[in-house]
């Protein structure tokens, strides 16, 4: 059963030089339930796709085409038209139905606004609670996207989390009001390799508990590998290949493509998706997957207040990280989890753990 | 006007006392550099102050300048008066000025609350207009209300303060007859009792409603004029800090949550751009105090400005140290206020 | 986004689309025409009093006469020779001292810089008018003095800007690429630096005329500026309060500072958007997305 239906749909900006075709008649229908993987490299248009679903797009864009996204329920009428609709139409839709998950939790959770505010503010716009059922609510999202110890986390800032919480708290963010649609454009990318198999391991979970339908734009071929039901593959804003997610990485049909599975970092797809799909296997069994530490691979274990003596690895939730201590918390994501191989590129991790630091309050008093 | 660089020295102690003993220590550098600015400059420049408060013809009496002398304590070495002056400084004795013949500190009890009822008048005036129009010029940008809203800002700024001044006066008192005089009350009404200085206060205190709407009426058109100043400057400042943020992907995110434009614009928007809104304020009230002099020259207030002009043109020592002492101390103030708003509206600097 | 960190940021002056930025400097040279041209153009001798007093604008005279019976136009124009040229060379000097100030602050570093800067935080920890007041008092009343006071009080911001510029450029990738090419520190400060630095200073500069020419007439309206019979647009204001029925005395000359001001800040404002495209109009900005 088809859930967001997008048709010839072009995007084009007016610039100096005249209009320029940004996007250039795609046709996506994504299926309720499943995960629909846009893949392409960047420029291709995709993030503005996704932007466009949401009637996001800078002013200077003009969309033409169609966006329809059926009722939750067939019988309840005819789909919505997104392309043209009302300001009205568009607020009961955004957040409600139809919600986004960005790449950088660091940049698209508001870092002066608590939690517990950003996970509320649009239920109580959108379902009409009252704060303490809202507040409720939060808490249920949160434990359900396995935040520790969520009654706290409510009354946190962003940046006492670490990278992975930030994302997961975006999911839940997203997720508040129950919506439709997910669109989630590159979740992962802004964090280490060993947590994003915890956050695609979670957008897998709730696909298959909630019957919810996910966009998932990323450059990345490997998380495609891992959690897409289906896949289009883009480039310069037209589609190349679109198919189901086996068909495409065995039996590429367009050369496009197979240029860009030759280009993944393991020496086959197959053999990819297989380590992927372990990382995700390994993920799910971890209770707190990727937050956890390895102890022999953290040197200042002995500096934690509550690291246990005994050998058990010590958990860094938010909850044990002393305000101001010298672990800052991007470094929770650094060591690599028992049992997870290390992939290639996992260099990443070095460069989110540098996100994390530029995000501290130190940096931003600097070009006050 | 930059946020205390403490943040990652010490780690011990708790932060915020960590931040204000930091503060301390360098607001007293800055008020004996301040003092001291002001003391060399007073005496290193040609105009000679016995002259100045004697007149030419006392001057030329060598009896009444040698007894003028030791009586303001100038006959001592410039070092010595200089120790002196902060020694007498620690006793809260700033002197006595050689032209009201008060001591310092009476003058300037009058004087700094008088300056600051127009000041702090202004700058609220300014924040909450220049916020609005700044945000809504961000909004409109590059369309006939941005453009608009440039133009206005940049008249505001380019405005001859003391013209406008007498403009206003003219049009409003000489011609039109609707605003009162110059001065700070009408003749026909006593002062309220002195609490904070400041006749608005003091008499809405002392439940003197006649007394309150008269003052206040004295108040518009000083405060009218600071504002008009301001808000162009806070304007510009607020336009392109929002254009930045409008950019920011949290502002997307909650775009894309479906909340309304209202609640983007005030939760989301406005409390990211605080921090560089906050900052240009603080600057912005300091420029204030400014124009100040010559908003209080046209409609004689008797302020902090006026009473700075009166001592710069006498070379009164003593009443140009205190005018300097002042104004460091409302640049620290307004620095520490400004710090901790910082730590009001972001978390990041509370728990650093 | 690797192009866009490597590339060294220029001026692009084809963006300067902005027509308030042209009108403004229209206007602006029109002003340092006259001023240049005050002696020929003005009707009148600005200081004779040959004319009788108090007269309405209109009839013989433009704008009419003052007090005295001097011509209120020949005054004003002759007031333009006098203000312009001093706040542009206020404006030059401070940009000069300034610069000089903050590359040696940016560019050593350590004590040096801390000296400067502790400088520069104390000048400005003054409002401005009342040190430049202050300073004017001292120096006794005269229209050079208020342009050393004015200066005093105006250098800080320029050695604040170049610092922070230089300090940001030092460890840019082009300057440290430079370095380990080996070229000179002279060689990096003057081709890589110095072109950098040229715009915020012309935009901060070009803002600051106005603010120059408020400051000059607003010490000359306070009688620490120009002298009694000179043509200068403060104090005319000035002259103007025992005249209030009289109301072409004072509003001239404001609406000449208020012109003059307003026009360097148009001049000024779209300088800055052709610098710093964020800022920018739709027209001036390109396409970013």
């Amino acid at each position: 059963m088809n859930s967001l239906t997008i048709e010839n749909l072009t995007i084009s900006v007016a610039t100096s030089s005249g209009q320029r075709e940004i996007v250039s008649g795609i046709d996506i229908t994504l299926e309720r339930g499943r995960i629909h993987g846009l893949a392409g490299e960047s420029g291709s248009g995709k993030t503005m796709t996704a932007l466009a679903v949401l009637n996001l797009l800078p002013e200077r864009a003009q969309l033409t085409g169609s966006i329809r996204l059926a009722p939750r329920d067939t019988t309840l009428g005819d789909p919505t038209e997104i392309v043209g609709a009302s300001k009205r139409v568009m607020g009961a839709i955004r957040g409600r139905r139809i919600a986004m998950v960005f790449q950088d939790p660091s940049t698209s959770l508001h870092p002066q606004l608590s939690i517990g505010q950003q996970l509320t503010d649009h239920v109580r716009h959108h379902l009409g609670l009252n704060k303490r059922d809202a507040t409720a609510r939060a808490v249920e999202l949160l434990t359900r996207v396995r935040v520790p110890n969520p009654e706290g986390a409510l009354k946190r800032y962003p940046h006492q989390f670490s990278g992975g919480q930030r994302q997961r708290i975006a999911i839940a963010v997203a997720l508040a009001c129950d919506p439709e649609v997910l669109l989630a454009d590159e979740p992962t990318t802004a964090l280490d390799v060993t947590v994003q198999a915890g956050v695609l391991q979670l957008l897998r979970e709730l696909v298959d508990e909630t019957n919810l339908t996910v966009l998932l734009v990323t450059h990345d071929l490997g998380v495609m590998s891992a959690v897409a039901d289906e896949v289009t593959i883009m480039k310069a804003g037209r589609i190349v290949e679109s198919g189901p997610r086996q068909r495409i990485f065995t039996a590429p049909e367009h050369e496009y493509t197979r240029a860009l599975l030759a280009a993944l970092p393991g020496s086959t797809v197959e053999e990819d998706a297989d380590t992927l799909a372990q990382q995700l296997a390994a993920a799910a069994e971890l209770p707190d997957d990727a937050e956890r530490l390895d102890d022999t691979d953290f040197p200042d274990r002995s500096e934690l207040p509550d690291a246990p003596g005994d050998g058990t690895p010590p958990s860094l939730s938010d909850a044990d990280l002393p305000i101001g201590s010298s672990v800052l918390p991007g470094q929770a994501d650094l060591p690599d989890v028992a049992g997870f191989p290390s992939r290639p590129g996992s260099h990443r991790a070095e460069s989110s753990a540098t996100l994390d630091i530029s995000d501290g309050p130190d940096e931003e008093r600097t070009h006050v | 006007m930059r946020p205390a660089r403490a943040t990652r020295a010490g780690r011990t102690g708790h932060p915020f006392a960590r931040y204000l003993i930091q503060r301390i220590l360098t607001s007293l550098l800055l008020v004996v550099g301040v003092t001291l600015v002001t003391f060399t400059l007073t005496n290193l420049v040609p105009g000679d102050p016995v002259a100045a408060a004697l007149g030419q013809h006392a001057a030329e009496d060598p009896a009444i300048v040698a007894s003028f002398r030791a009586h303001y304590g100038v006959d001592q070495p410039l070092v010595v008066q200089y120790f002196t002056y902060l020694g007498n400084l620690v006793h809260g004795d700033l002197g006595e000025s050689p032209t009201t013949h008060h001591p310092v500190l009476e003058d300037l009890q009058v004087a700094v609350p008088a300056t600051l009822e127009i000041a702090i008048g202004a700058i609220v005036l300014s924040v909450i207009i220049g916020v609005v129009l700044g945000t809504l010029a961000a909004y409109r940008r590059g369309k006939v209300t941005d453009h608009v809203l440039r133009v206005v800002s940049l008249l505001g700024l380019s405005v001859p303060t003391f013209w406008l001044a007498l403009v206003l006066y003219y049009v409003f008192f000489f011609k039109l007859h609707i605003a009162p005089g110059s001065g700070r009350l009408s003749a026909i009404y006593a002062a309220p009792p002195t609490v904070t200085g400041m006749t608005t206060v003091d008499a809405l205190l002392a439940g003197q409603w006649d007394v309150f709407l008269d003052a206040s009426a004295h108040l518009f058109l000083p405060v009218l004029v600071l504002t008009l100043y301001t808000v162009g400057l806070l304007t510009r400042f607020v336009r392109t800090a929002v254009l930045e943020i409008l950019d920011m992907d949290y502002v997307r995110a909650a775009r894309a949550k479906g909340l309304p434009g209202r609640t983007v614009v005030w939760s989301y928007v406005l409390r990211g751009a605080s921090i560089p809104v906050l900052t240009i304020v603080g600057l912005a009230f300091g420029s204030l105090l400014s124009g100040t002099v010559l908003v209080e020259s046209v409609f004689s207030w008797p302020g902090l400005g006026s009473y700075a002009f009166k001592a710069a043109s006498n070379l009164d020592l003593p009443g140009i140290m205190g005018v300097g002492l002042v104004i460091g101390i409302i640049y620290l103030g307004t620095n520490l206020i400004v710090d901790l708003l910082y730590s009001v509206v972001d978390p990041r600097v509370r728990l650093a | 986004m690797m192009n866009t960190r490597i590339k060294r940021p220029r001026i692009h002056l084809g963006a300067w689309g902005a027509p308030l930025g042209i009108i403004g400097a229209v206007i602006a040279l029109a002003w340092i025409v006259v001023a240049f041209l005050a002696p020929v153009i003005a009707p009148h001798d600005p200081l004779a009093q040959d004319l009788p007093r108090l007269q309405a604008p209109g009839g013989d005279t433009i704008l009419g006469t003052d007090s005295l019976g001097r011509d209120v136009f020949s005054r004003l124009i002759s007031g333009a020779g006098v203000t312009i040229p001093l706040a542009l060379l206020l404006v030059v000097l401070s940009v000069l001292i300034g610069t000089i100030l903050g590359s040696i602050a940016g560019f050593f570093g350590r004590w040096v810089d801390e000296t400067i800067m502790r400088i520069t935080d104390l000048v400005m920890a003054f409002p401005t008018v009342i040190l430049a007041m202050v300073i004017a008092a001292a120096l006794g009343a005269s229209l050079l003095n208020a342009v050393y006071a004015a200066l005093i009080v105006s250098w800080p911001s320029y050695a604040r800007l170049t610092r922070g510029l230089v300090l940001g450029l030092r460890s840019s990738n082009y300057v440290v690429s430079g370095r380990l090419l080996g070229f000179s520190p002279w060689r990096s400060l003057w081709r890589d630096i110095a072109p950098n630095i040229i715009g915020p200073i012309l935009v901060l500069a070009s803002l600051d005329i106005g603010t120059a020419i408020l400051l000059l007439s607003g010490l000359s309206f306070l009688g620490l500026g120009a002298k009694p019979p000179t043509a200068e647009w403060g104090s005319m204001v000035s002259d103007a309060i025992g005249n209030f029925d009289q109301w072409w005395l004072g509003v001239f000359p404001g609406l000449a500072i208020l012109t003059v001001v307003v026009a360097f800040n148009f001049v000024g404002d779209a300088l800055r958007d052709a610098l710093d495209p964020k800022s920018a109009t739709l027209r001036g900005g390109g396409p970013t997305l």
